[in-house]
């Protein structure tokens, strides 16, 4: 697209004051110097982007595939493929609206001789999903900048940056999970560790009568042992517009690094048995092909079909809802929010999404909350969990940066919170983004299932 | 285009450093030729503390000191604009002195114009050059300018006013051992207290009585609904509605003061249309006696006019309290900010009064020509003397200090109108300062040279500035824009270099060689005009 720019036309402007001024006052040398900002409109109106201007353009992501959290080096390079100097050339690359540059800048401002080529170094921070970069946009102008042309250049080499947890990573297969599939209750009946005695009842199994007791007193008594009851482990994802805040823009929020961590989690129980479901707050019905479940809950049993791919839809359905623009004012339906504005839901959203959850919790369930703490919400979920003698354990990111007094006092709040769901008798893993998910998870994982 | 880095409005490295550095050359060089460089020394100064005042004005970082210091500001900006634009016409005007005769008029006002088109257009070029770099002139930015100027002067009038009332209300009376406007000045005042609060005895005066009745009545209504008493009182089933006998009262005294401001002219008519003694015949005695009595009572008068400003005071505080509570502290600070600033001024400037106001004096009596110190024993040391050096310095603050609200007021519209685009407003100021002051500067006798390099030099600013904007919207805060840069600005020279050459070869052709009339001169000036207007219309 080529366009003038009329911004000589001040020089006539210029001329005529100098005529005026020296005819009014008599000065020839006034008169004469009016053919200098005539010069410059000449210069203006002449002056063109050369007409056999050409450029080409490449790109190259180092990291296709990084994970979530991850600067992603980008390099793009454009040659001057003509055969006239292009002296003013301004390009920017088409980073993906999603993607935050972090390091370097995707624009340059150069000036090219024949054959010469610039290139562009610059990071992105990766988040979950694949990304598509757009036409690297460019604009030449001539010397005296009135005539420019801006083109999309088409760039060779990588196009698309994915980033996806890829099952064949298994991050936690050294982790030795304690008795899977089983869990070990308070209640006494049939199994294998003592329990206790109790006066014999009509119909107990004759193999549990203390037969040596009743030899010595002639009483019948019936030995008790701790039940075992299969396991459930239900991964719960804080994703409601509270958790969608990022520490910085362009980075994942709390949500998606809450389903990432879950996602991890569920592969590695996924390898060694555990039978695990999956539950997602705060999505909408368009986040998710096929809709939410008829208590609003995003909602997934290892006993699904296809349950590996539904759970994978779920999480990619966090991300599509931190992506989505804010759509509701009075809701508190605010997305990718700095933390020092975020807005807690009210009691009754609270309260629905729990009773919710809980129905659809099985007695035998244990329970892990991924949620960033941006409010209370998780907390008094694992209180309401732990009061029902649900085992909880809480995988809480840490987003707050504490370079501020607003994102210290996010940190001293999400501390709170993570106090207070300790005290309810959960386990927390605090979870230092500096570090992988997966060494938190390796290190409390035991602790997971402790009982 | 997707853009990824923040939009600065700050020039590029070498943009800025063309601009400034040029811009410094050129008035350093214009100001010398032009035998101003004291007062283009202070008009820079001048210039540079409006494009800092800007600043400030936009702080984000420390919004209420910046407001603050913004608006310690108006003082050395206002000082620095009148100086400049006083001090260049009466130091032009006293070189001419004295005067031949009236035929060296007109050449007279065209050195002094040119002379202060030359000090205004280097410190417009300061300003321009210094606002630029930073990109401080920008709408946002004169409108805040514009309301801390406006705000530093409410608690100076304020003062003035107070002292104001304090002299006068000193001097009220019947005007005894005054002279001339000090006794006309005491009379007016005694008249009108005497009005208010002290009626001649032996009538009726209903009608000021209803007037300040009605003040009272509708002051206390306002202040009882201002109150937050509604809020804290108990709401119970079985207790007194305490509520409903709140607003029972409010009500009964607005529509009391509402009848008494009906009533209050009624009885005016009666009172002035009516003899007196018709009126006391129309009524019993008694009741006359106790009406006269009554409205004629100066304590009770003055018990209402007190309760009434009571009753303001109480609403006002009341509003500030309540508007307080709702902002943010940081809200509260800028708000209040210009406002300390100008107690602060005028603080500082009751307290220099006297001795400024003294040495003043002193070097009009000594120094002045003997014509000028008469004129001035004879109309202003009475004015001096009656309302003292407080009062008068403080007004002519006030008046001064109305310069930098001008300048604010003034940069605030050339934006909002669009005479000045918004991104370029800096460097176009700074262009079209050096353009002024060049032009300026030839007619005052400025050498050619420097004249070409003048307007080249004020276009070249102008250019780099403009191009600098566009490179860094364009091209972010990261990229390397030294380069393009430089070959722009080094084009632009080039073109200008050129076009000075041409001139320089039309001044050898034409000299001497082409004559015009006084004719022919003034249809081509009104042409150039016209021309220029329809240019202007057409670009804007």
């Amino acid at each position: 697209m080529r366009r003038r720019v009329h911004r000589w036309a001040g020089g006539l402007a210029g001329a005529l004051v100098l005529v005026g001024v020296a005819l009014l006052v008599g000065e020839p040398r006034l008169l004469a110097a009016a053919v200098i900002p005539l010069t410059y409109v000449v210069y203006g109106s002449l002056s063109r982007v050369p007409a056999d201007a050409a450029l080409a353009a490449s790109r190259s992501v180092t990291d296709a595939q990084p994970t979530p959290g991850e600067p992603v080096p980008v390099e793009l390079t454009v040659r001057n493929t003509g055969v006239a100097a292009v002296t003013d050339l301004r390009l920017i690359d088409g980073v993906p609206d999603e993607l935050a540059v972090i390091d370097g800048s995707p624009r340059a401002c150069v000036s090219l001789r024949p054959g010469e080529a610039v290139t562009l170094n610059y990071a992105l921070m990766a988040k979950r999903g694949s990304y598509t970069f757009d036409s690297p946009a460019t604009r030449v102008r001539s010397l005296s900048a009135s005539d420019t042309v801006t083109v999309d250049l088409t760039a060779s080499g990588d196009t698309t940056l994915t980033c996806a947890n890829t099952v064949s990573d298994v991050p936690l297969v050294d982790a030795t999970l304690p008795r899977a599939g089983t869990l070990p209750t308070d209640t006494g009946g049939s199994g294998l560790e003592f329990h206790s005695t109790r006066s014999y009842q009509h119909g107990d199994p004759i193999n549990r009568i203390d037969w040596r007791r009743y030899a010595k007193s002639g009483e019948l008594t019936t030995v008790d042992y701790r039940e075992e009851q299969a396991v459930r482990t239900v991964l719960v994802v804080d994703a409601r517009p509270a958790a969608r805040v990022t520490p910085e823009a362009g980075y994942p929020t709390g949500a998606e690094l809450s389903a990432y961590a879950a996602e991890r989690l569920l592969d590695a129980l996924s390898v060694t048995g555990v039978v695990t479901s999956v539950a997602v707050v705060g999505l909408d019905a368009e986040d998710i092909p096929g809709g939410l479940g008829p208590d609003g809950l995003a909602w997934v049993d290892e006993s699904d079909d296809h349950a590996a791919a539904r759970a994978a839809t779920v999480f990619d359905g966090v991300g599509r809802a931190a992506n989505r623009e804010e759509t509701d004012d009075g809701a508190g339906d605010t997305v990718t929010t700095p933390y020092s504005s975020v807005e807690t839901v009210a009691d009754g959203g609270l309260a629905a999404e729990v009773a919710a959850l809980l129905a659809r919790l099985p007695p035998t369930a244990q329970v892990v909350v991924f949620s960033p703490l941006a409010d209370s919400w998780a907390s008094s979920l694992v209180e309401s969990l732990t009061v029902r003698q649900y085992p909880t354990t809480l995988v809480s990111p840490d987003l707050a940066r504490r370079d501020t007094v607003g994102t210290a006092l996010f940190g001293l709040d999400r501390a709170n919170r993570l106090k207070r769901a300790e005290l309810s008798g959960a386990t927390v893993i605090d979870w230092d983004l500096d570090n992988p998910i997966d060494a938190a998870l390796r290190a409390s994982l035991a602790e997971l299932f402790r009982i | 285009m997707t853009d990824t880095t923040p939009d600065s409005p700050r020039l590029p490295t070498t943009s800025r450093a063309v601009v400034l550095g040029l811009t410094a050359l050129l008035v350093w060089r214009l100001s010398m030729a032009a035998g101003v460089a004291r007062m283009t020394l202070v008009g820079a100064g001048a210039g540079l503390a409006v494009a800092l005042a800007l600043w400030l004005a936009g702080w984000e970082r420390w919004r209420p000191v910046g407001i603050f210091v913004a608006s310690l500001l108006v003082g050395p900006v206002s000082v620095g604009v009148l100086t400049v634009s006083a001090g260049t016409v009466a130091l032009s005007v006293q070189s001419a002195l004295p005067f031949d005769s009236l035929a060296v008029l007109p050449t007279l006002i065209v050195t002094v114009l040119a002379t202060l088109f030359v000090v205004v257009g280097c410190g417009a070029a300061v300003f321009g050059a210094a606002a630029s770099t930073r990109g401080v002139l920008n709408r946002e930015r004169t409108t805040s300018y514009a309301t801390v100027t406006n705000r530093t002067i409410h608690p100076l009038l304020l003062v003035g006013g107070v002292l104001l009332a304090s002299d006068l209300a000193s001097f009220s009376g019947d005007g005894s051992g005054l002279l001339g406007i000090q006794r006309d000045a005491a009379i007016a005042l005694g008249q009108l207290t005497g009005l208010l609060f002290d009626p001649t005895p032996g009538r009726s005066h209903i009608a000021m009585f209803c007037l300040l009745s009605a003040l009272a009545a509708i002051g206390v209504s306002r202040a009882i609904a201002a109150l937050p008493l509604t809020e804290l009182a108990p709401r119970t089933s079985d207790g007194p509605d305490i509520v409903g006998a709140i607003e029972l009262l409010v009500g009964w005294l607005a529509r009391l003061g509402g009848l008494l401001l009906v009533v209050a002219p009624v009885a005016g008519v009666i009172e002035v249309g009516i003899d007196q003694a018709t009126v006391a015949s129309s009524l019993p005695p008694a009741i006359y006696e106790l009406v006269v009595g009554i409205t004629g009572l100066s304590a009770l008068r003055v018990g209402l006019w007190r309760l009434f400003v009571a009753s303001l005071a109480v609403a006002l505080a009341v509003w500030l309290l309540r508007r307080t509570v709702r902002s943010s502290a940081d809200r509260i600070g800028t708000v209040v900010a210009p406002y300390v600033g100008g107690a602060m001024l005028a603080m500082l400037v009751v307290a220099v009064a006297a001795p400024v106001l003294s040495r003043i004096r002193t070097a009009i009596t000594e120094t002045a020509p003997a014509g000028t110190a008469q004129l001035f024993e004879q109309f202003l040391v009475p004015v001096l003397d009656f309302f003292g050096a407080s009062t008068v310095v403080v007004l002519a603050a006030v008046a001064v200090f109305s310069t930098a609200s001008i300048v604010g007021t003034g940069l605030w519209l050339a934006l909002v109108t669009r005479y000045v685009t918004e991104r370029t407003a800096g460097v176009a100021v700074a262009g079209g300062g050096l353009f002024v002051a060049t032009t300026a500067a030839a007619t005052l006798g400025a050498s050619t040279p420097l004249v070409l390099a003048g307007v080249v030099g004020a276009i070249v600013v102008w250019d780099a500035g403009a191009f600098g904007v566009t490179l860094r919207r364009e091209a972010g805060t990261i990229a390397d824009t030294r380069r393009v840069a430089l070959v722009h600005t080094g084009a632009t020279l080039a073109i200008g270099g050129v076009g000075a050459a041409l001139t320089v070869g039309l001044i050898d052709v034409a000299t001497g060689s082409i004559t015009a009339t006084a004719d022919a001169a003034l249809p081509g000036l009104v042409a150039c005009l016209v021309a220029l207007a329809a240019l202007s219309f057409a670009i804007r």
